[in-house]
């Protein structure tokens, strides 16, 4: 880790106005008056206010804080990040707000908020109540990055205006970290796995061999070394020979995903409007053709989640752009590298960059429109799932689909009634009488 | 802690307690009815259990309502109908708080709230003076505090809570961050808290003190003349015999001064002695208006000076000699502190002073006929001192000639003296409405007495016999009452008091007896002013209140013995009237009196010159304590260090000391040892984080678990801290299952107990005992 750089300053916040404007407001009620109660309220507000900043200066003065990130963060969905905080002091620190700073914020490439397209929303947050004297907690703040890549961290801010919210005090300390975003991931449809297993090359569904411990395969004659239970004593009396039984083992189907991001100029049309894109204020700020990119690299990720989760093997390539080659694999750490690649995957590197391919695409990624629904197959005989129909895929009632649609805003009363109206007005008239009629 | 819940509970009380106390302060009790329950019922109507909020249109439409009843008032006051508008901006803020209270609140309105609140407070402290606001206000301040705290903290999290919305997508509701909290919050919470207001409250008394202030401010009156409008005042400086009876405030308990007299330094003053403050000096009765007032000849005779300049804050000679007396003339100090003045009167408790101190006084009048003392008030509680003569001087009319008419004195005549100077001769003297038949009348009472007087004469040894012949008179004949006979018309008061219908109040006994003085050729006169009977023992002075207003008459019984007073109202009546009552509510209202008077003394009738008497006292009391041996901390130190001289104990005074040093160390042990052991307890259970009573209850519970540990402990089996009660039974059942059974038995129970919730019923603590005498058994027989 590197070197914590500390800094830290008084605030003076809008509340501080506030409480000044009141302070002249009761003062000058007090002079103007010489009611001596209204100098004893002007006394008690002066010294709340001396008291303030007298605490806030001491406070947050031995404060270390340590940020813990998790392995990896997906787009679009809610991450959490969490803070070691340690108390130092003599002072118990109350209300106290963690959230992040870039300190050259509006310059390229490193404040999340401000790069296009952005990583953040926002700043994120995290509250803690109270931490006593040498105590230390744990504060978490969620976090949604928008979309894939690598989110850097510059500093912690820890912040707080107890006791009247008067005077603050804000300490800014230097701790840079990384954090991969993984491409969002949607809920694949069951049946989409299921059906891409019967364009197998091999043809079939899921491939049985011996040498398993699941269910009966078949007989074959007995080798040195077999387990005597797995002798078949009724075949081999009937034969004369001894004859071993052969128990299947599972062997899950294996595909090779080609990502092509070759035509992704041709597949710019085909996109969605911006409102039906995975969250509406990161399609607001991407170009159309940035948009393809990433509903593509989020539809690749998501075969690959879906596949590992149903304990296929998978390979993963891609052309169009600078991509390793994965080869056909099944473990966590294999679909971890894939997830992370695809996370750090810049399509503008390097154009018509065709790698050598360890095994025959199976399942074919393109940015335009596919023909998975179809059942037509790709250029290479492999099937081709395009992100122009992401919404297709995805499934209907799970987590993917509300991700992809607009949000959708809460009508008031009015607002239905007035919608109602606009629809009978703008409807043909046999409509509007047979719905009256009706 | 549930922050939300509890900042909505204190925030209710806070604004309740802002209207409550406001409504008194405007003296108010209706307001305080109605508002008090419109505000206690919103309540009930947005938290209760089916409550919820009034929709924004009903509230916003009481809000207009609100505001256009403010411009109504407004204009009244631009119209001069109105009398005061911090009272109508007061309700005005009170309705508009009632209104938002029924309303949906987020922070903002919370915010809103709070402020119109501390709005309220603000003019509520300008309007009011008593000790009840007073203590409302240190309520209110301490309920704020903690208001404000929890404030900043809800603010911050629901603050955290937006800063996280803005990074989500905006159909996603992020929840409130946890309240995440170490151990012991509440109790720092309270502590910080505590220091905060020590903190505030230490700061407020400076500024309080060293705060400079407008030496020309006035601090009291304001609060005087602000409900002077429905004020009866008792007090009247002319008397108007036509009226049918004494005002309202015959029986009005405001308390007009505080006054008390000392001779040598001593308090003369008692509960079984009362004092005629006189006020006003009437000499003039007009039986056309039937009014008794001031004549022409005494306001002639006015002289003025002045004694403190406004604008000038230390005051030029605040001391007064009103006459020049001998050196070893004995003198009574009399130091009265007026607290609602409506007139420029002066009360002084004896007809002759002799010197006069204040501070408070600007200008000064003194008149050496009817000795009346009249001021300029600043405004605010006015303090004077008054010295006067212990025995009446032959020569003191002569002294007060002198220093009032010398050419270099500070006395100079006032404007009207100067234009209409007239003879004194017929002071006091000659009765306007049949005289001779009041004559006749006074000569058949004297006739009773075996008393006669010589109209003519101007002065006879038996006038003080005979004014006395004729008060006895009016005492035991006349009937007292608070209400006039009704006059016919024509008729004079005094005249159908002493042949019509012999029942009045104080004023018609006071002018019968001038009268039948006046007829006999005596002068008499009119006094008006304050019998103070109310003493406070707390505080060692006289309370006079508005109910003992009272007229008595002054007889001159010739040179040397000069004016003297006589009081022809039947007493025992008078006193029953002005009596304070008697019992536990009278102690406590003579307790809340001397609150009060010490509230408005250093509080709210703070002045320069008590800031520059206290600032004085506390340079003198850091600077030199011991060398001032007047001084109260010089005082203390010498008595301290004169205490083994004077204080000589007896044998057994030694004995009683020894045992109560003793027993008083031991209490102390044991307290120590107790907190000690509870803590120690407590850690051991590890309970320290819990809230107190849970806390205590489950150290109550748990008290076999700490048992079976120092058994083991006896017993060499120590569990470290760090390790679980599972891991430590865990380990001893390891070592020897069959021994330690019972230790794992009531570890399972600790832990039913600890985190089950459940109850040490008669089954479990039959168990416990059993396992407890098992393992005390088996220990035992290891040992062996």
């Amino acid at each position: 880790m590197a070197r914590q750089q500390r800094r830290s300053r008084l605030r003076f916040g809008l509340g501080g106005w506030g409480y000044l404007l009141v302070l002249i407001v009761v003062g000058t009620a007090a002079v103007y008056t010489q009611a001596n109660l209204l100098f004893w309220m002007l006394g008690l507000m002066a010294g709340a206010w001396l008291m303030s900043l007298m605490l806030t200066m001491a406070s947050l003065r031995h404060v270390t804080v340590e940020r813990l990130l998790p392995d990896h963060a997906v787009a679009g969905d809610a991450n959490v990040l969490r803070y070691q905080i340690t108390n130092g002091s003599w002072l118990p620190i109350f209300g106290l707000t963690v959230s992040e700073v870039w300190r050259n914020r509006g310059r390229k490439g490193t404040d999340p908020l401000t790069i296009n397209p952005p990583m953040l929303l926002a700043r994120p947050h995290g509250w803690v109540m109270h931490i006593g004297p040498r105590q230390g907690i744990q504060v978490e703040a969620p976090c949604w990055p928008l979309r894939r890549g690598r989110l850097n961290f510059e500093r912690i801010m820890l912040a707080s205006s107890f006791p009247f919210g008067v005077v603050g005090k804000v300490v800014q300390v230097t701790q840079s970290a990384e954090l991969t975003v993984y491409p969002h991931l949607f809920r694949l449809n069951r049946r989409l796995l299921f059906t891409l297993t019967d364009y197998d090359p091999s043809g079939q569904k899921q491939l049985e061999r011996g040498g398993g411990m699941e269910d009966f395969f078949g007989l074959r004659p007995y080798y040195y070394g077999d387990s005597l239970k797995m002798i078949d004593w009724r075949h081999s009396a009937r034969t004369g020979e001894l004859v071993s039984r052969e128990m299947t083992q599972p062997s899950p189907p294996r595909f090779m995903l080609l990502l092509d991001m070759r035509r992704l100029e041709e597949a710019v049309d085909q996109q969605p409007e911006p409102a039906d894109c995975a969250i509406a204020a990161l399609s607001a700020r991407l170009s159309a053709r940035q948009r393809a990119v990433e509903r593509a690299v989020s539809l690749t990720a998501s075969l690959v989640c879906e596949a590992h989760f149903r304990g296929y093997q998978v390979g993963l390539a891609a052309v169009g752009c600078r991509f390793p080659v994965f080869p056909v694999h099944h473990s966590l750490p294999h679909r971890a590298r894939i997830l992370k690649a695809l996370a750090e995957l810049d399509v503008d590197e390097a154009a018509n960059h065709e790698p050598a391919l360890p095994a025959r695409p199976s399942v074919m990624v393109v940015p335009g429109a596919g023909s998975a629904s179809s059942g037509r197959r790709g250029p290479m005989g492999a099937v081709m799932f395009g992100a122009a129909e992401l919404e297709t895929y995805v499934m209907p009632n799970e987590h993917g689909r509300q991700l992809l649609q607009a949000p959708q805003r809460t009508h008031t009363r009015r607002e239905q009634l007035r919608r109602q109206a606009r629809t009978l007005r703008d409807a043909p008239a046999e409509e509007v009488v047979g719905s009256v009629g009706g | 802690m549930n922050l939300t819940h509890q900042f909505r509970r204190l925030t209710f009380a806070q604004i309740l307690l802002g209207i409550v106390a406001f409504c008194i302060a405007a003296q108010s009790p209706g307001m305080l009815l109605v508002a008090g329950a419109v505000a206690a019922l919103s309540w009930y109507v947005t938290e209760g259990p089916t409550g919820h909020p009034l929709p924004r249109v009903v509230t916003n439409i009481a809000a207009m309502v609100v505001v256009t009843w403010l411009l109504s008032q407004l204009w009244l006051y631009h119209n001069g109908l109105l009398d005061d508008l911090v009272v109508t901006m007061g309700y005005f803020v009170m309705w508009l708080q009632i209104v938002l209270l029924y309303r949906e609140k987020i922070n903002r309105e919370y915010g809103e709230i709070l402020i119109l609140s501390g709005m309220l407070m603000v003019a509520a402290s300008i309007l009011s003076a008593s000790i009840v606001y007073g203590l409302l206000l240190a309520l209110y301040c301490v309920l704020a505090l903690a208001t404000a705290l929890l404030y900043q903290l809800k603010t911050s999290r629901e603050g955290v809570r937006q800063a996280n919305q803005q990074a989500v997508p905006i159909d996603r509701r992020v929840a409130l961050p946890e309240e995440v909290a170490g151990r012991g919050y509440r109790w720092q919470f309270r502590t910080v808290g505590g220091v905060l207001g020590m903190g505030c409250a230490v700061l407020a008394v400076l500024m309080f003190v060293l705060m400079p202030r407008r030496p020309d401010a006035d601090v009291l009156s304001r609060y005087q003349n602000r409900f002077a409008s429905h004020r009866q005042v008792g007090f009247n400086s002319q008397v108007n015999l036509g009226r049918g009876g004494l005002n309202a405030s015959a029986s009005s308990g405001e308390v007009v001064l505080n006054f008390k007299i000392t001779e040598d330094g001593r308090n003369i003053g008692g509960e079984d002695q009362h004092f005629l403050l006189r006020g006003a000096v009437m000499d003039r009765y007009y039986p056309e208006s039937r009014t008794w007032r001031r004549s022409d000849v005494a306001v002639a005779r006015d002289h003025g000076t002045l004694m403190n300049p406004r604008y000038q804050e230390v005051a030029s000679n605040p001391v007064v000699s009103l006459a020049e007396l001998p050196g070893d003339v004995p003198l009574r100090e009399a130091e009265i502190t007026l607290r609602s003045s409506d007139t420029n009167v002066l009360f002084t408790p004896y007809p002759l002073p002799a010197r006069l101190a204040s501070d408070s006084l600007e200008r000064l009048r003194f008149n050496e006929l009817d000795q009346q003392l009249q001021a300029s008030l600043r405004g605010g509680a006015v303090s004077y001192r008054l010295y006067l003569p212990r025995t009446p001087l032959d020569d003191l009319q002569q002294r007060y000639a002198d220093v009032l008419h010398h050419p270099a004195g500070r006395f100079r005549p006032t404007y009207r003296s100067r234009r209409r100077p007239r003879s004194i001769e017929n002071y006091a003297r000659g009765w306007p409405v049949q005289s001779q038949r009041v004559r006749r009348y006074a000569e058949s009472v004297l006739a009773e007495y075996n008393l006669s007087r010589d109209p003519e004469a101007d002065h006879t040894p038996q006038d003080a016999a005979i004014a006395g012949a004729l008060a006895q008179h009016l005492v035991e004949e006349f009937q007292y009452t608070l209400d006039n006979p009704p006059l016919e018309h024509g008729r004079d008061p005094v005249i159908h008091f002493l042949f019509r219908e012999p029942r009045g109040h104080c004023e018609l006994f006071a002018a019968a007896h001038a009268a039948m003085c006046r007829s006999l050729g005596m002068p008499a006169r009119l006094v008006t002013g304050y019998r103070a009977t109310e003493y406070n023992r707390l505080g060692d002075y006289y309370v006079v209140r508005q109910k003992n207003a009272h007229a008595w008459s002054e007889v001159y019984l010739g040179p040397g013995v000069e004016w003297r007073q006589f009081d022809p109202t039947p007493s025992a009546e008078v006193s029953a009237e002005h009596s304070p009552g008697s019992g536990w509510f009278s102690e406590l209202r003579q307790v809340y009196d001397y609150v009060d008077a010490t509230w408005v003394a250093w509080v709210v009738a703070y002045d320069p010159k008590t800031r520059r008497a206290l600032l004085d006292e506390a340079r003198d009391s850091i600077v030199a304590p011991a060398r001032k041996s007047e001084h109260w901390v010089g005082h203390v130190i010498s008595q301290i260090r004169e205490l083994p001289n004077r204080w000589q104990p007896s044998y057994l005074t030694y004995v009683v000391m020894a045992f109560f040093a003793v027993g008083l160390g031991l209490a102390v042990l044991i307290l120590t040892r107790t907190i000690i052991l509870r803590r120690r307890r407590l850690a051991a259970l590890q309970l320290t984080a819990l809230p107190r009573a849970r806390r205590r209850k489950l150290a109550r519970r748990l008290r076999f678990y700490i048992y079976m540990l120092e058994l083991l402990e006896r017993h060499g089996h120590v569990r470290p801290r760090w390790q679980s009660p599972q891991a430590f039974a865990q380990e001893l059942a390891e070592v020897d299952p069959m021994c330690f059974d019972p230790a794992v038995a009531l570890t399972e129970l600790f832990y039913e107990v600890r985190f089950g919730y459940r109850e040490v019923d008669a089954d479990r603590r039959q168990r416990i005992r059993a396992h407890l005498r098992q393992l005390e058994y088996t220990l035992a027989e290891m040992g062996g």
